[in-house]
C-alpha cells in the first residue's frame, strides 16, 4: 500500500500527459504549395512566393459565411481573409523552413497577399498567395533546402509537381525535388534512441515527414 | 510512524508529485493542444511529437486522412447525380468515425479513465461511450445549424465558439479529475486508512502537519487544528474528518463513488458525457458545411451521425478493454484478498490521477490561448 498509491498516481500523470501530447496526426486542411524562389541581383534568395490552394472541403468551411448565399465571398472579404491567415501564420513561422547547412532563414512580415476562389469544372478552391520576404537575403554556398510543413500535421501540405521555380538571378543554382520519402531504418534507429527527445517541441521530425526541395548552386 | 500517517503521507505525496509534475509539464509546447489551428478552422488535437515515436502509424493515419478527405468529398458531390452515393458516404463516415477515435481526441481517454476510476460495470462501460460519442456528434450539427446556417457565423467565428465549448470540457474535466482525486485518493487516505489512534490526529494535530512530506500541500493539507475553519464535519462515530476544507470540488457535493457501480449513476457519469459532448471534431464540422455549400444539409447530418456511431464502437472496445482488465486482474488476485483490493484501489487512483492530470494541463493549455 505504500507504494501502491504513488506508483499509481504516476503512471495516471503519465497516462495523462501521453493522452494529452497525443499526436493530432490526421490533418484536416490540405495544401497544394507552389514556391517560387526570388533571387535578387547578388543571386542570394530574397522572398518566397507562396501559392497555396487549399482542399474543396476545407475551402467550403473558409468561405462559410460570406457573401449573399453565404459561400460567394466579395474581393473585400476575401482580402479580409487572407490577412487574417498572413497574421496567424507568423505564429507558425509561415510552415516555411529555408536552410543552407545549419542556417535557417528567418522571414519578415508578408505585406503583399491576397486570396481568390479558383472555381475548375470539377474543382472549387480557395488560393492564398502572398510573398514571404527573408529578413536578409540568403547566399547558398552549395546547398540549400526548402521545406513547407506542418509539425503538429494538423494542415498537410504537398508540393505541386514541379511546384517550385526561381525567378531573378539565380545563376548556377539548379532544382531537386524531393517527394516525402518513407523513413529509413536508420530514422526508425535513431528515433527509439531519442525517445525523449522526440517528445521534446523541437525536434525536427515533421521534416522528415515533408516533402522537400534541393537547390544546389555548384 | 503509525500506519495511519503512512497512508496520509502517500495521499498527499502523491498529490503533491502530480501537482508539481503537471505544473513542469503544463507547457504549452506539450499540451498545444487546446490552441486555435491555422487557418481560423478547428482545434488541433494534440502536436505531433506524441506519434513521433510511431512513424508507421503516423504515415498511416495521415494518408488514411487524405484517402477520407477525398472520398468523402467526392462522395458528396457524387450525391448531386447519384443518390446511391449515400451507402458509400454513410460506410465512408462510419470508418472514418472509428478510425479518428483510434487517433487523438480525449473522449476515450476520459471514457475509459473514468470506467477504471469507479469501476464501472461492462454495461455502463458501453452506455458511457456511446452517449459520449453521439453528444458529439449532437454538438456538432446543432453548432452549425445555429452558427453557420441561422448566424451566418464564418469560419473564424465558428472556430472561436468551437473554443469557447472547448474551455468548458476542459473545465468539466478538471472538476471530474479534482473530485475523482478527492474521492478515490485523499479522502481514504484521510478518513478510511486511518484506523489506528484517530484521537491522535485530533489532538495533536501539529505533529502531523510537520513532516517534510506535507511541507508546501496547505492547500489540501488533510489535518488542521481542532474547531480550525474548513473542517466541516466530523463523523460522529469515529471522530474522524469527513469533509474536505477548500478543495474546489467541494462545491460539487458530488456523492461518495467508492461502491462498485450498479446502474449507471448520471449524477457523476453527465460530467463524461458533457465533456466529451462538447467539444465536436472538427472533420464533422468541416463535412457538414461542405455538405451545405451543396445544398445537402441532410447528407452532412447523416454522415455526422454515422461518424458517432463508428467514434462509439472504437471508444467502446477501449472502455471494455478497461473493465477486462480489471476483472482479470481481480481474477488473478482473488477480488476479496489484500493483493486483489490493494490492485482495486490501484485502477482507482491510475484513473482519477489520469483525468486530474489531462484535464489540468487541457484546461490551463485552452486558458493560455
Amino acid at each position: 500500500m505504500r507504494i501502491l498509491a504513488p506508483l499509481s498516481s504516476v503512471i495516471g500523470l503519465l497516462a495523462g500527459i501521453a493522452w494529452c501530447g497525443e499526436a493530432s496526426a490526421h490533418p484536416h486542411v490540405f495544401v497544394t504549395t507552389r514556391a517560387e524562389l526570388v533571387f535578387n541581383a547578388e543571386g542570394q534568395i530574397a522572398a518566397i512566393r507562396h501559392t497555396w490552394s487549399f482542399d474543396e472541403m476545407y475551402t467550403a468551411f473558409a468561405i462559410t459565411g460570406f457573401g449573399s448565399d453565404a459561400m460567394k465571398p466579395s474581393s473585400a472579404e476575401l482580402l479580409g481573409v487572407a490577412k487574417q491567415n498572413i497574421e496567424d501564420l507568423a505564429e507558425y513561422k509561415y510552415f516555411t523552413v529555408l536552410k543552407t547547412g545549419r542556417e535557417e532563414a528567418a522571414f519578415a512580415k508578408p505585406n503583399d497577399y491576397s486570396a481568390e476562389v479558383v472555381k475548375t469544372k470539377d474543382d472549387v478552391s480557395l488560393v492564398l498567395r502572398y510573398v514571404l520576404p527573408l529578413q536578409k537575403p540568403l547566399a547558398i554556398a552549395s546547398d540549400a533546402t526548402l521545406q513547407v510543413y506542418d509539425p503538429s500535421y494538423f494542415v498537410a501540405f504537398s508540393f505541386d509537381d514541379n511546384g517550385v521555380t526561381f525567378s531573378g538571378t539565380s545563376g548556377r543554382c539548379k532544382l531537386e525535388e524531393t517527394k516525402a520519402a518513407p523513413l529509413n531504418s536508420a530514422d526508425q534507429k535513431s528515433l527509439t534512441e531519442s525517445f525523449f527527445t522526440n517528445m521534446l517541441p523541437g525536434s525536427d521530425f515533421g521534416g522528415k515527414l515533408a516533402d522537400r526541395v534541393h537547390i544546389r548552386c555548384r | 510512524m503509525t500506519p495511519g500517517l503512512n497512508r496520509l503521507r502517500n495521499g498527499a505525496t502523491a498529490l503533491r508529485l502530480a501537482l508539481s509534475t503537471c505544473l513542469v509539464a503544463a507547457s504549452p509546447s506539450l499540451c498545444w493542444a487546446a490552441g486555435t489551428g491555422p487557418f481560423g478552422v478547428g482545434l488541433p488535437e494534440g502536436n505531433f511529437s506524441g506519434l513521433s515515436m510511431f512513424p508507421r502509424i503516423l504515415g498511416f493515419l495521415v494518408s488514411a486522412q487524405i484517402y477520407f478527405n477525398q472520398h468523402l468529398t467526392a462522395a458528396v458531390k457524387g450525391l448531386r447525380q447519384d443518390s446511391a452515393e449515400i451507402w458509400t458516404l454513410l460506410a465512408l463516415s462510419f470508418l472514418y468515425g472509428v478510425i479518428h477515435a483510434a487517433g487523438p481526441g480525449h473522449g476515450k481517454a476520459i471514457v475509459s479513465s473514468y470506467v477504471l476510476a469507479t469501476r464501472q460495470t461492462l454495461r455502463n462501460g458501453i452506455i458511457l461511450a456511446v452517449t459520449a460519442s453521439l453528444a458529439q456528434a449532437v454538438t456538432a450539427i446543432a453548432l452549425i445549424l445555429a452558427g453557420a446556417m441561422l448566424f451566418r457565423m464564418t469560419s473564424v467565428s465558428l472556430t472561436v465558439a468551437t473554443h469557447q465549448f472547448e474551455i468548458a470540457s476542459n473545465a468539466l474535466i478538471f472538476m471530474l479529475g479534482c473530485w475523482l482525486v478527492w474521492v478515490k485518493i485523499l479522502k481514504p487516505a484521510r478518513t478510511l486508512n486511518l484506523p489506528f489512534e484517530p484521537v491522535n490526529v485530533f489532538t495533536r494535530p501539529a505533529t502531523y502537519l510537520r513532516p517534510a512530506a506535507l511541507a508546501g500541500a496547505s492547500r489540501f493539507q488533510a489535518l488542521p487544528a481542532d474547531g480550525a475553519p474548513g473542517v466541516s464535519a466530523l463523523n460522529p462515530k469515529s471522530g474522524k474528518a469527513v469533509a474536505l476544507e477548500d478543495c474546489d470540488c467541494d462545491a460539487l457535493h458530488m456523492p461518495d463513488g467508492r461502491d462498485a457501480a450498479g446502474p449507471m449513476d448520471w449524477r457523476k457519469a453527465w460530467t463524461v458525457v458533457a465533456s466529451t459532448g462538447l467539444r465536436p471534431c472538427t472533420g464533422a464540422l468541416i463535412v457538414l458545411v461542405f455538405a451545405i455549400s451543396q445544398k445537402l444539409l441532410w447528407a452532412g447530418i447523416a454522415s455526422t451521425v454515422v461518424m458517432a456511431i463508428g467514434t462509439a464502437v472504437t471508444v467502446s472496445v477501449l472502455a471494455v478493454l478497461a473493465v477486462m482488465a480489471q476483472k482479470a486482474a481481480y481474477r488473478m488476485t482473488g477480488a476479496d484478498t489484500r493483493l486483489g483490493n490493494r490492485i482495486k484501489r490501484g485502477f482507482e487512483i491510475l484513473g482519477a490521477v489520469a483525468i486530474f492530470t489531462l484535464g489540468l494541463l487541457l484546461l490551463l493549455g485552452s486558458l493560455m490561448t
